[in-house]
């Protein structure tokens, strides 16, 4: 019977408990905490949640096996060499052992390319060397596929563990555990300290699931470090209410200001694209790129157009299109890493966390709906990343102005004038 | 009223005639669109083909055990890539809620056939498969037509004695196993599958039942691969 039950990992006392639950008459889903009654559904034996499905059926005929994990406690964790902090990163890494002291969930507020992990490495080495579980939560796999050899490398003797859907290592024990945010479902007061990476992207914003996923597995009492580019009013609201710490790095770590996006007009964009045609405006500056041996993240709004795009540009250039469920998706993701391919053309839901040094960025069709004024400041983050190429080409190409680019651009020019050292500027964000 | 599958609202777009039907629309159109709809191909089965006859159906007209058979099987659906990951929710996941939502396009298609005195035999799991998942989606599909069902066969995993005759495919037409004896005579059936993909679960089935001295025998399944 054990075999067909859920598996939940926790360090609190081992038990098995209903899946689904019934409290004051309403049905509850104890692996997701869905409590939304339109959620529920009947099926031959009994009541389902229809919300975390893709995790394995949660029902009333269901049990979660509550698994009580040992974890081996080794105390010397430490960093395979210095790594150099800025002194305002040092500041920023300070307040982040205060907050974690005093138990108190922290806000850290960077700019792109403002060196954020590197600002938690000693807050997590404090947490291991007291024997504590940490968890580093992003939104997307790739990030984790990213992460994970960085910690390798800079930690010793820390044993890591990947999460993300279809991970070799699922079930596999550590101390630090770097996962996506769905992952997190399958632990249970689990996690003395949770560091979340963008929590400004997609899947926390207005998600109520997986911010329940993070409440759940961890510890009653355990901090959480919050790690953001463009702070969410949600968590501006906390700080001014004094419910979190908060601290702000105002420059990236090479001290160079973001990029201002140039901003394109062209015409009916996505219709020529899809008809074979390219906007000459794109064309020529795409073509420039390719004499100066650049490499180019090209964004577009939709599937159907990457690929059209895609057909178009071979003609000319080397390049590829990747979207979220292609298979091969890491692999072409890599040869653009390791400049075997020159262009990249994606859509949005690549856009976070992955750094490259040394890259232009477009965004075609950026009228598009899909591009609001969040997903716009990310990707013009993912220009000029590195100390040695801080200088990178912007450009947005667009049928008209929207609201949204406007906005993005007010708001970088706001984030290099905190860059400049007026912090008071974050509040009117 | 939110569709089933991807959680936008529906728009009613003909408010009147939707005040006078009893099946809802549970689907929103932009979902429905990602389906085809089986049209033409071979007479026999639906397949996509220019033929008259498909491969997969002469496969079974040419085999002496399954010749006299002669059954015709109804799709609604091709299995195109939405249909897979549709089937991949309501099988893999277990979500029957979807499998259920089809019941309007399930009633439109069966509505011009002539099937009032017919029984249905939905295609049985394992009793394995059947308790993971919550539910036997041939059988849901079903209760949806709503017509006498005919629950007299399982499907059983032990292979013991086809292993004693060492014909491998006798392993599969073992598959399939009356409860009891049973007797169809002047009765026709129609056998109730999710997907119909060669035609060998439905043509085991048929068998059985022919065995049984059912008269006719068709097929109706949602989706055609
Ligand atoms: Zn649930
Ligand atoms: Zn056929």
């Amino acid at each position: 019977m054990v075999n067909n039950m859920l598996v939940e990992y926790t360090k609190s006392t081992e038990n098995i408990v209903k899946a689904v639950e019934i409290v004051k008459n309403k049905y509850y889903c104890v692996r997701c905490g869905n409590n939304d009654q339109s959620e529920f559904f009947i099926d031959d034996f009994g009541i389902y949640c229809r919300k975390c499905l893709n995790f394995g059926k949660s029902s009333t005929y269901q049990k979660i096996w509550r698994k009580e994990i040992k974890i081996i406690f080794n105390e010397s964790y430490c960093l395979k060499k210095v790594v150099n902090l800025s002194n305002i990163q040092k500041i920023a890494s300070n307040k982040c052992l205060e907050s974690f002291k005093n138990k108190r969930d922290m806000l850290l507020y960077a700019v792109c390319g403002a060196g954020k992990t590197e600002v938690v490495y000693e807050v997590i080495l404090r947490a291991l060397n007291l024997g504590n579980i940490v968890c580093f939560a992003t939104p997307r796999k790739d990030v984790v596929l990213e992460l994970v050899p960085r910690f390798k490398r800079d930690f010793f003797q820390v044993s890591i563990v990947a999460l993300y859907g279809g991970s070799p290592d699922k079930g596999k024990v550590g101390n630090l555990y770097v996962t996506t945010t769905h992952q997190l479902i399958n632990y249970y007061q689990f996690f003395d300290l949770v560091i979340i990476d963008e929590v400004d992207a997609f899947p926390y914003y207005n998600n109520k699931m997986l911010a329940g996923f993070i409440k759940k597995a961890k510890k009653e009492q355990a901090p959480i470090i919050y790690l953001t580019a463009t702070p969410p009013k949600y968590y501006t609201n906390l700080i001014r209410r004094k419910k979190i710490d908060h601290f702000i790095i105002p420059n990236r770590f090479h001290n160079h200001p973001l990029p201002i996006p140039k901003i394109v007009l062209t015409y009916s964009t996505a219709k020529k694209i899809l008809k074979g045609n390219c906007p000459k405006k794109i064309l020529l500056w795409l073509l420039k790129k390719q004499q100066l041996s650049k490499r180019v993240f090209i964004f577009v709004p939709k599937i159907e157009i990457g690929i059209a795009l895609e057909k178009i540009l071979t003609k000319y250039i080397k390049c590829r299109f990747v979207y979220a469920e292609m298979k091969e998706r890491t692999q072409i993701i890599n040869m653009f890493r390791n400049n075997k391919i020159q262009y990249i053309i994606t859509t949005t839901i690549l856009e976070r966390g992955v750094t490259v040094p040394n890259v232009d960025v477009c965004i075609i069709n950026c009228d598009d709906q899909i591009f609001d004024e969040r997903a716009i400041v990310q990707i013009v983050g993912r220009a000029g990343r590195h100390p040695k190429y801080p200088f990178s080409d912007v450009v947005l190409f667009c049928d008209y102005f929207t609201l949204e680019i406007k906005n993005a651009v007010k708001q970088i020019k706001k984030m290099n004038k905190i860059a400049k050292g007026n912090k008071n500027e974050m509040y009117n964000m | 009223m939110k569709c089933i599958i991807c959680r936008d609202n529906i728009y009613i777009r003909h408010i009147f005639s939707a005040l006078f039907t009893t099946d809802k629309q549970m689907i929103c159109d932009k979902c429905l669109e990602g389906l085809e709809k089986v049209e033409g191909g071979c007479v026999r089965c639906g397949k996509k083909t220019n033929d008259i006859i498909c491969n997969d159906c002469l496969f079974w007209e040419q085999n002496k055990d399954y010749n006299l058979l002669k059954v015709i099987n109804y799709s609604l659906y091709y299995y195109n890539e939405y249909a897979k990951t549709l089937v991949k929710k309501i099988k893999f996941n277990g979500d029957i809620a979807i499998l259920l939502a089809f019941r309007q396009q399930i009633k439109k298609f069966l509505k011009p056939f002539p099937i009032k005195d017919k029984i249905l035999v939905p295609v049985p799991l394992f009793k394995t498969s059947l308790q993971k998942r919550g539910f036997n989606q041939s059988e849901v599909i079903a209760r949806i037509i709503n017509l006498p069902i005919l629950d007299n066969i399982y499907k059983s995993n032990d292979v013991k004695q086809s292993k004693k005759k060492r014909i491998a495919r006798i392993v599969f037409d073992d598959q399939y196993r009356l409860k009891s004896k049973l007797n169809l005579h002047n009765k026709d059936i129609i056998i109730i599958d999710d997907i119909y993909t060669t035609g060998a679960t439905v043509h085991k089935i048929a068998k059985l039942l022919s065995d049984c001295n059912a008269r006719n025998i068709c097929s109706f399944t949602l989706f055609r691969s």
